[in-house]
């Protein structure tokens, strides 16, 4: 288990500060912020590069906060691959055992599908064979935790999406703990165990991904993390249920009264078609198209207005165009489920 | 019209140049290369500076890595202190040299062992002091435009210090240190000022080439100093050649002086 605790750092602009976090062995941690929110200097500081203010690091019990670099078991994964060594010895560089060097640098380069590139210059590569390189390198040292700062950044969609893959993967395989640090969230929602949203060098949120997406707690996470429609309400007890008014009358599933802040996430609002109509009893609503927006090849947004409330909604395309939905069509929507932030 | 600046000064290299190549004939280079004065100079030209550049690479490229990566109390006091070889005329560096190795305990203490006053060893020594401040210049623009996270990832798979400089710094700096050699190496080759302070201009002793061209003027041998010119030039010619051949330009780092 690696603990953080404490820790304190004097930024240019802001102050880093995570007071106490623990990331379990062999958990997928993903630390999720903008750029310049502080989240390298954080994975810095884990791997020895800078030292904290304050604070301690602890792994398995042990304070390395003052540890050498070359002593942690912590590697770093980043672009900074040794530009005058091929890919093998890029790979093997960790390696101290010299009997060990070959077989160990192919298992690792077979299993990154990169075998066929350990000849090659690293300035010959491409972005995807880049961070390949990387990722064996740091797993060749056989860490306890590894650090992996943004390791799908820059990379084509398709590279990306098995890349992102392949992590999952090696995560499940192997005991090393994967810190990884991101400002996607998709790529965070696909690969976390929990994740940790930092702003301006605080940690807003730290959850499993599913509670962060149903309960974001604040507005910067809602928004960070999907949620397209924020609206402000009072949720009031009405006979056994709770009825929240934001300009809708909904009925929530909480047991919170009083003013609040709530977000719908654009997938929670359903528009009702020949085929869901069974499935749905509940917040029902008349609403008229206003745009329909193509997002990726499967799916689109679609901008609803909802009794004067505007809400933004998203659905597969095929759906569009079998309703034969556009601008100006009148659907039924039903709004599935309610994150409630509360008043801060 | 900025262009006549340039067309001026291409004319007046070109025509020093000229000036030097169209007063040889041939036979007066044959004549050159057969002389011994001149095959003596050549050679102790050749070694001196050869020796001069790599005890100044000795020096100089761990200083230059010191400048480079570290930061410590009178950094700034230190950093004018190397660079002053560079500004002061060579004839004052070696006035200072003859008057330290001549002069003071220390020196007459050094000098009782190894004698450079007015020696061969003199040149190295003079060439030395000139060279090093070129090689730290050079080579310490070369690791500063190394990114220090090169060393950090290498340490952080499990690299010492030593290591890491030896095989990520060095390897990823060859090209800058090798044209510092280069210019360091060409610059011992043309020192005169220092090396005539403190070795002298003694006849096949302490015959460098330049310092064989300034003898030859002096006695009136024209045709000698000429084809010694030649030489040197050529020897130019060829530094700048190796130096864009190796790094596809001439501008390593920030060469002042």
């Amino acid at each position: 288990m690696l603990e953080i605790l404490g820790v304190k750092k004097k930024l240019e602009y802001f102050d880093l500060q995570v007071d106490n976090l623990k990331i379990n062995s062999g958990e997928y941690f993903i630390f999720l912020g903008l750029s310049g929110a502080g989240k390298t200097t954080l994975l810095e500081i884990i791997a020895g590069f800078r030292k904290p203010d304050f604070g301690k690091i602890i792994l398995n019990g042990e304070d390395i906060t003052n540890k050498p670099v070359n002593e942690r078991k912590i590697s770093i994964c980043n672009e900074y691959l040794f530009p005058h060594m091929n890919v093998y010895d890029n790979i093997a560089y960790g390696i101290r055992k010299k009997k060990d060097k070959k077989r160990k640098v192919i298992e690792l380069a077979e299993m990154l599908g990169i075998e066929n590139l350990l000849d090659r210059k690293i300035d010959t590569l491409s972005a995807g064979e880049r961070q390949r390189v990387a990722i064996a390198r740091a797993l060749a040292v056989e860490p306890e935790v590894i650090l992996l700062d943004e390791p799908l950044n820059s990379l084509d969609r398709l590279t990306h999406e098995s890349l992102m893959v392949e992590l999952r993967k090696l995560n499940e395989n192997t005991n090393t703990t994967f810190i990884h640090v991101t400002h996607d969230f998709i790529e965070a929602i696909a690969l976390a165990d929990r994740i940790a949203i930092i702003r301006r060098g605080k940690i807003e949120q730290c959850e499993e991904v599913e509670k962060i997406l149903k309960n974001p707690k604040n507005e910067f996470v809602a928004k960070f993390v999907g949620v397209k429609n924020l609206l402000d309400g009072v949720i009031y007890r009405k006979n056994s249920s709770y009825v929240l008014d934001c300009g809708l009358k909904l009925r929530v599933n909480t047991e919170y009264e009083g003013k609040v802040r709530v977000g719908i996430r654009p997938e929670n609002i359903m528009i009702i078609s020949s085929e869901n109509c069974r499935f749905v009893k509940d917040n029902i609503f008349e609403a008229e198209v206003v745009d329909i927006i193509p997002l990726t090849l499967s799916t689109t947004q679609v901008v609803l207005n909802v009794d004067g409330v505007e809400l933004v909604a998203e659905t597969v395309k095929s759906k569009i165009l079998r309703m034969g939905l556009k601008k100006g069509s009148k659907v039924k929507i039903s709004i599935t489920d309610v994150s409630i932030i509360k008043a801060s | 019209m900025r262009r006549v600046f340039l067309v001026f000064f291409i004319l007046m290299i070109l025509s020093v140049i000229l000036s030097i190549a169209s007063n040889i004939t041939p036979s007066v280079i044959t004549k050159a290369l057969n002389s011994k004065e001149v095959q003596f100079a050549v050679f102790l030209s050749l070694k001196s500076a050869l020796v001069a550049t790599i005890l100044a690479l000795i020096v100089g490229v761990p200083t230059a890595y010191t400048l480079a990566r570290s930061n410590f109390a009178l950094k700034e006091l230190v950093d004018s202190l190397v660079d002053l070889p560079v500004v002061l005329p060579p004839l004052i560096s070696g006035f200072g040299l003859l008057l330290f190795f001549g002069d003071t305990p220390i020196g007459k203490f050094i000098s009782s062992y190894i004698n450079v006053i007015f020696t061969p060893l003199g040149i190295i020594v003079a060439q030395f002091f000139i060279a090093t401040p070129f090689v730290i210049r050079t080579v310490r623009a070369v690791f500063e435009n190394i990114d220090p996270k090169y060393e950090l990832v290498a340490m952080n798979l499990g690299a010492s210090k030593t290591e890491c400089f030896f095989n990520i710094v060095l390897p990823m700096a060859r090209k800058g240190i090798l044209a510092g050699a280069i210019l360091a190496w060409a610059r011992c080759m043309g020192e005169f000022g220092a090396t005539l302070m403190l070795a002298g201009a003694t006849r096949m002793r302490t015959e460098t080439l330049p310092i064989a061209v300034y003898l030859n003027i002096s006695i009136g041998n024209i045709n000698l100093a000429l084809a010694i010119s030649l030489i040197m030039l050529t020897i130019a010619v060829l530094t700048i050649a190796s130096i864009k051949i190796i790094v596809g330009g001439f501008n390593v780092g920030n060469i002042r002086g």
